[in-house]
């Protein structure tokens, strides 16, 4: 009888432990998540008034802004030229941490993040991969592009973004949506800004690859490896990768791409959002 | 009740609470854009000088004004050290309970560590030089206001900046022209910039002569550099009040069409609206204490320390007792 009562406490001690230490893992993801939502709430809110309901930044060519006459205190609300403003706050992204460089926007979607990246050595190309912008440990990390490949955000013909398949869906963890085609419609647009211009770019393919790094394969730095040409090939003869390709697109030389990459739960494989740059804002 | 019922009792309890604060936690809410509670006003930051306490006074708003000395557009990304240099350094400070306005002229001259940034935004190294150097080592652009913004911040003994507007001084005539140009009566004969400037008179200040009035300096003299400061102050309080009569809204749209090329700001209709509620005309004007030093090739401006920190405890902080 006493074997089996020592098992029982044994056992009731190790639920213990197990249930203690997932409120603790809980809190500790709360509070990060809690830090993104107040990051991108101060950097979102440069001061002018947002459209009611709209979350994700749009550039605004004009923006409304409750102003009040100096001598009869009269309020109203004006439509104001504001001269294509970026909607992000990049000194606050600084502030907080300054290898955030820019900042990537699906609209209708929670993807709405700062973008970082580590710059040093090779090997801290991943620094953020399961780091949180104070540099703790966490198990969503940051969306982020290797430093090694992301030369001029401007110039580069392709950058990759590279973000956990969180199943709390933060970060990437609604990229796997877009194996519906309806939803490749109703969220076609990203938006990609940096301190110095804001762009859009349409989505024209979602395909799943294996786990090779695409970059290396196709930056046209690595000896015995491909360039953009070879990227701009694969992509139109459809060998890039196995998915959706927007019909009659045809990748050229001139054309800039930004790359969603995040993993296939199970197998390994990477699931990559491609996207042509369309407008320079 | 006996051991073992307890015992589930406990584990079910447990099971309960972890389950509670696992939903809490957004564990199952697909939206992890949480809402996060209203900001209370802070508290200000709380700093020990002299042996005492104080509390930063947290009804003042701090505007950093930068004047750029720069043939390019604001908005370029710059190669390092080609931005341009902070001749004009200005922090306005509005006191929102009072009403009263203070400016502190920082000597563009004035030593400190200058962060030099590589292309990728990160500082590679940290050299003494004139602050006015901040803006050139930063990227251009956004970065470089960022980069003045903090090393100004630090010489401020990290008083918070709320807001910036960074000028290219090219382009100051024509800001100058669209708010219809300023007058200002001359405290000494100015005779040098333009022959309608004898003491004493007033003059309306249009076009180039606006430019000549704010940049003009004579590099015969030693700490020319002064004298400038005391013409901008007189020129920039006498522009606000051009602007405090047109009013926020029309301020900002007369400089929109020039932000990003001229004007680089994150101030918003609604700030200048706020600005324009202060009136400039008893503005208290402090230039940073300290001592000029000719060494051979470059003027360099020593901080008095002592004096200075003084001066932003007594007028930013409020004595905890």
């Amino acid at each position: 009888m006493k074997k089996w009562r020592v098992l029982y406490y044994f056992g009731m001690i190790i639920a213990i432990t197990a249930i203690l230490a997932i409120i603790i893992y809980e809190s500790v993801a709360c509070s990060q998540r809690r830090k993104m939502a107040q990051l991108q709430q101060d950097a979102l809110n440069n001061g002018y008034s947002q459209t009611v309901g709209e979350t994700v930044p749009y550039p605004s060519e004009s923006v409304e802004a409750v102003v009040s006459d100096p001598d009869t205190g009269k309020e109203e609300t004006v439509l104001v030229d504001s001269g294509l403003i970026c909607p992000v706050d990049f000194f606050t992204l600084w502030d907080t941490n300054s290898d955030i460089y820019a900042w990537l926007a699906i609209p209708g979607t929670i993807i709405n993040y700062p973008v970082v990246q580590k710059s040093g050595t090779y090997d801290d190309s991943n620094y953020y991969i399961r780091r949180d912008l104070d540099g703790n440990y966490s198990t969503a990390g940051n969306i982020y592009s290797q430093h090694f490949y992301n030369k001029d955000f401007d110039e580069d013909p392709i950058t990759v973004i590279y973000g956990h398949h969180m199943r709390d869906l933060s970060m990437f963890g609604t990229l796997d949506e877009y194996n519906d085609k309806s939803y490749i419609d109703a969220h076609r647009y990203v938006y990609y800004y940096t301190a110095h211009h804001s762009y859009r770019y349409r989505i024209i393919g979602v395909v799943e690859r294996g786990s090779d790094n695409v970059m290396y394969k196709y930056s046209g730095t690595i000896e015995g490896q491909g360039d953009f040409g070879d990227f701009v090939n694969d992509f139109n003869m459809g060998t890039f990768g196995d998915g959706w390709k927007e019909e009659g697109f045809m990748a050229s030389s001139d054309d800039h791409f930004l790359l969603l990459s995040t993993c296939v739960r199970g197998s390994g494989h990477r699931e990559i959002v491609v996207a042509v740059r369309e407008e320079v804002l | 009740m006996n051991r073992k019922g307890i015992i589930a009792i406990l584990v079910v309890l447990i099971l309960v609470l972890g389950g509670v604060i696992a939903y809490f936690s957004g564990v199952f809410s697909k939206d992890t854009v949480e809402s996060v509670p209203e900001g209370s006003q802070s508290v200000g930051n709380v700093i020990e000088y002299d042996g005492k306490k104080y509390a930063y006074n947290t009804h003042l708003t701090n505007i950093l004004f930068l004047g750029i000395d720069t043939n390019d557009t604001l908005d370029k990304f710059s190669k390092p050290a080609h931005a341009g240099q902070s001749d004009a350094i200005y922090l306005l400070t509005l006191n929102n309970e009072t009403g009263e306005v203070s400016i502190i002229q920082i000597n563009r001259n004035a030593m400190t560590d200058i962060d030099i940034y590589d292309k990728s935004g990160q500082v590679s190294e940290t050299i003494p030089g004139q602050v006015t150097l901040q803006y050139a080592y930063g990227n251009g652009g956004t970065q470089s206001c960022w980069a003045a913004k903090q090393t100004i911040c630090e010489m401020l003994y990290d008083i918070p900046v709320d807001g910036y507007l960074v000028m290219n001084m090219e382009g100051i005539s024509t800001i100058n022209d669209e708010f219809g140009g300023v007058t200002i009566t001359m405290p000494r004969d100015y005779t040098v910039i333009d022959p309608s400037m004898t003491e004493g008179a007033q003059v309306h200040i249009m076009g180039d002569v606006a430019e000549r009035f704010v940049r003009y300096r004579d590099l015969t003299q030693f700490n020319s550099v002064a004298d400038r400061m005391d013409r901008q102050v007189l020129y920039i309080t006498a522009l606000m009040d051009t602007m405090r009569n047109r009013g926020g809204n029309e301020v900002y749209n007369t400089i929109s069409p020039y932000l990003n090329d001229l004007i680089l700001t994150n101030l918003g209709p609604e700030d200048f609206n706020t600005m324009a509620q202060f009136s400039y005309d008893n503005c208290r004007i402090y230039q940073t204490p300290g001592k000029m030093v000719d060494t051979e090739n470059f003027e360099e401006f020593y901080i008095n320390d002592e004096e200075f920190h003084k001066y932003i405890v007594e007028n930013y902080y409020m004595s905890m007792s």
